[in-house]
């Protein structure tokens, strides 16, 4: 084993599978896979020069893996106004977070506990989660300071994925200095990579088994960007984490493993059978604090496991942890790496490299039936009933006048030749094969591209109403459509046609007033005939049953990646019901307490109600 | 995420349910209808297709201003707007003729960006408009932030 130096290594299935600890028990670990960094590291590419930034809670940077690799001054406190990334408010939940992620990504080797995928690069860390709400907190963070404008790698295992956020709007409040990551490096950019999420199973768009996500990963309108590289999970059964979110802004997918809640180090599957290990890494030093503490429920985690007769984690300064927050740096590590063989990487090139680099894993997912559930992950909906068949859809079901359609697709392979799912993006990435792209495309400065995916404006597509027209919803010239809303069905609601170009990712933007955002879902096909669902009906929108009144809510999908733009473009709207509730689970004072959604504004054929949705849409252009 | 069954969505709730305990709403708490009436009339902003209106309680030790949407979620603004797609000069040049003047100018390289802060979010908002005005080729915003974000 590459890391065989480094005590904990065992653990770190992500880095090694076959000689991983976990392969003595089969119902939590087997049939899954690696990253296949070791033949990188034995090449001794191992993150050298690449400066990575961790931005999260906070980072104890004195723990003994990642203090010799730690960059002071790529670090910032945002309360203390120090260069010590320490978290000031040592909330249990939030504040080791960033100390773990860091391990992932850059633990040393060096004999102490466990290595990180890029054990030798720069690293620096700022709180930007307890400094969120100061002043300008995402330019300083995005490249705008002294500390952060030395980044190559931007490490983001956050987000905000609950809420409509106005994208390109004129109270977009992110969309600017997320932008400015592509001035970084000299102008090649920098690689951000951000997780997708947890979502998959929140209890919020229903309380039976789990068969779509929640909440869609597109909320955090940083998903939306070309440049941001978003990283679902992978469990070691390799098959998606149960809580990855999914949707068709993630790009690729990392190793989070499931929740470790029981056995020593996790490797039992518990009563449910649906447990298995995590992610092992550093934690804030010492058994008070962090992750691992006197009270954790395993022995590893209260620092009373023994190796060969020797305690492996006596000062609790190692741990493990899950999500999509644990996957992410594990393709920052790999991004590293990549840059390490190659410096002259653009932020396009490395993002083509984790395509090109990527396996398909799990091919036939969406035959499977979720745990606790009946039916396949694919199986039809009947769109009036909610009632879900043992029949699998496809993207032939999703046309016009539809009333039965799947909320997952599974893999497609899309008209470039390239498979894409919304649950793994184009899949997990092979290190070797990545850093082996890293190091031709140096030989051959021929294949990298620079500058910046061509952002057109949204252009108006077509405007749905009933009643009286609001003036503000009055879009000169756009194709309208005057009756009751379409629940209950598929409705091509409108085209864009595009002329030659080469697609990266297509966008839709939609306003609404008096429509039930939880029961609308948008799906998009190419004109080579592509189908992609960029919102799924009966999300957790559904459950609060007052979003009704949104502005500039976007969406946006690299199924098409690669595809020949010219022609139509038809958008959907695939509709459930309004007027049936779901039942979700929502904390009030401080408590999970079951309920069913709130009522959704529903039509009557006998009354329909009032109500606009206005769509663009555009082609971000390779 | 550590073994948190309800994961991201549920942590922030409570994490915003431990805010509203403070009396002050805290970015993406949505409120009620009854809690939006105990403020009283609120003055209202048109900012590009959005109203908003400005709650009279502020985040702790933050001069920031928090807002309302039309769906009654609290948002964040810090009164200020940020001015791209002209040079920094050009920005710095015309937020010097507007009155009141703003606060503080900032400059944001990378991002090509100039953040002007002002005193209030009405004056923001007015800012905005002379921008605007005054330099059609700038893309003007004035940032509000709803929710917040947490570590998954």
């Amino acid at each position: 084993m590459a890391g065989s130096s480094e005590p904990l290594y065992p653990f770190q299935w992500a880095l090694n599978y076959d000689a991983s600890f976990f392969k003595d028990y089969p119902d939590t670990f087997s049939g899954g896979l690696d990253l296949n960094v070791e033949p990188s590291h034995r090449q001794g590419i191992k993150g050298q020069e690449v400066n990575v930034l961790v931005l999260d809670s906070g980072t104890d940077l004195l723990n003994e893996d990642l203090a010799p690799n730690a960059d002071r001054s790529m670090s910032w406190n945002y309360l203390t106004q120090t260069d010590d990334p320490l978290p000031v408010v040592l909330d249990p939940n939030d504040a080791p977070h960033g100390t773990v992620v860091a391990g992932i990504i850059a633990a040393a080797q060096n004999g102490k506990g466990i290595m990180g995928v890029a054990p030798r690069v720069r690293l620096g860390a700022a709180n930007l989660l307890e400094g969120q709400s100061t002043p300008n907190a995402y330019y300083l963070a995005y490249g705008n300071a002294p500390w952060s404008n030395k980044a190559h790698v931007f490490n983001a295992s956050f987000g905000g994925d609950d809420d409509v956020q106005p994208y390109e709007s004129e109270t977009d409040a992110d969309t600017g200095a997320i932008r400015g990551l592509k001035n970084l490096r000299d102008g090649k950019g920098a690689l951000f990579l951000k997780a997708a999420g947890n979502s998959f199973d929140a209890k919020l768009c229903g309380l039976g088994a789990a068969y779509y996500d929640c909440t869609n990963p597109a909320n955090d309108i940083s998903t939306l960007e070309s440049h941001v590289i978003t990283v679902a999970a992978l469990n070691a059964k390799g098959s998606a984490s149960s809580y990855s979110s999914a949707g068709s802004v993630v790009w690729i997918t990392g190793m989070g493993g499931e929740s470790g809640q029981f056995g020593t180090y996790g490797e039992l599957p518990g009563p449910n059978k649906n447990d298995g290990p995590t992610i092992f890494s550093t934690d804030i030093r010492g058994c008070l604090v962090g992750y691992s503490h006197t009270r954790a429920g395993t022995p590893f985690l209260r620092g009373q496991s023994e190796q060969n007769g020797k305690p492996n984690n006596p000062d609790c300064d190692y741990t493990y942890m899950n999500g999509t927050s644990a996957a992410t740096p594990t393709i920052a590590g790999v991004a590293a790496l990549m840059l390490s063989a190659n410096p002259d990487l653009t932020w396009r090139d490395a993002r083509d490299i984790f395509r090109l680099a990527a396996r398909k894993v799990d091919p036939e997912y969406v035959s499977n039936i979720p745990h606790g559930g009946d039916r396949p992950f694919g199986a039809l909906y009947d769109l009036a009933t909610h009632e879900r068949s043992d029949q699998i859809g496809t993207a032939a079901d999703i046309h016009d006048g539809a009333t039965q359609v799947p909320n997952e697709l599974g893999w497609q392979k899309n008209a470039a030749g390239y498979d894409y799912s919304n649950w793994y993006g184009f899949g997990v990435p092979d290190t070797e094969r990545a850093v082996a792209l890293a190091q031709e495309y140096a030989r051959n400065p021929a294949l990298s591209r620079g500058g910046d995916v061509k952002i057109p404006d949204f252009a108006p597509v077509a405007l749905w109403y009933n009643g009286t027209l609001n003036p503000d919803f009055d879009l000169d010239g756009v194709p309208t459509h005057v009756g009751p809303f379409p629940y209950r069905r598929v409705t091509s609601i409108g085209k864009l046609s595009s002329g030659a170009q080469t697609v990266d990712q297509f966008q839709v933007r939609l306003r609404g007033r008096n429509v039930c955002l939880g029961s609308l879902g948008i799906a998009v096909k190419s004109p080579a005939g592509t189908v992609s669902l960029l919102k799924l009906f009966n999300d957790h929108f559904k459950a609060d049953g007052e979003y009704n009144d949104f502005d500039d809510y976007a969406l946006a999908s690299f199924a098409f990646y690669g595809e020949p733009a010219q022609g139509d473009w038809e958008i959907f709207a695939v509709a459930s019901n309004p007027a049936i509730s779901i039942q979700v689970g929502r904390v009030e004072n401080g408590k999970l307490v079951y309920g069913v959604s709130k009522p959704c504004p529903a039509d009557d054929s006998a009354a329909p109600l009032d109500f606009h949705l206005a769509t663009e849409a555009r082609i971000i252009a390779q | 995420m550590k073994k948190r069954f309800f994961l991201g969505l549920l942590s922030a709730s409570l994490a915003l349910a431990a805010h509203a305990a403070a009396d002050v709403p805290a970015p993406g708490q949505k409120l009620s209808k009854a809690q939006i009436a105990q403020f009283g009339d609120l003055p209202a902003y048109r900012v590009g297709k959005s109203t908003f209106r400005v709650i009279p309680v502020r985040p702790a030790n933050s001069q920031a201003t928090l807002l309302l949407n039309a769906q009654g979620v609290v948002g964040v603004s810090h009164n200020d707007i940020a001015i791209s797609r002209v040079s920094a000069e050009t920005a710095q040049a015309r937020l010097r003729q507007i009155a009141p003047a703003p606060l503080s100018i900032e400059h944001f390289e990378q991002a090509g960006a100039t953040v002007a802060r002002f005193a209030d979010f009405g004056q923001a908002v007015e800012a905005m408009k002379a921008v605007k005005a005054a330099l059609p080729e700038a893309q003007v915003r004035l940032p509000i932030q709803f929710g917040t974000r947490v570590p998954y």
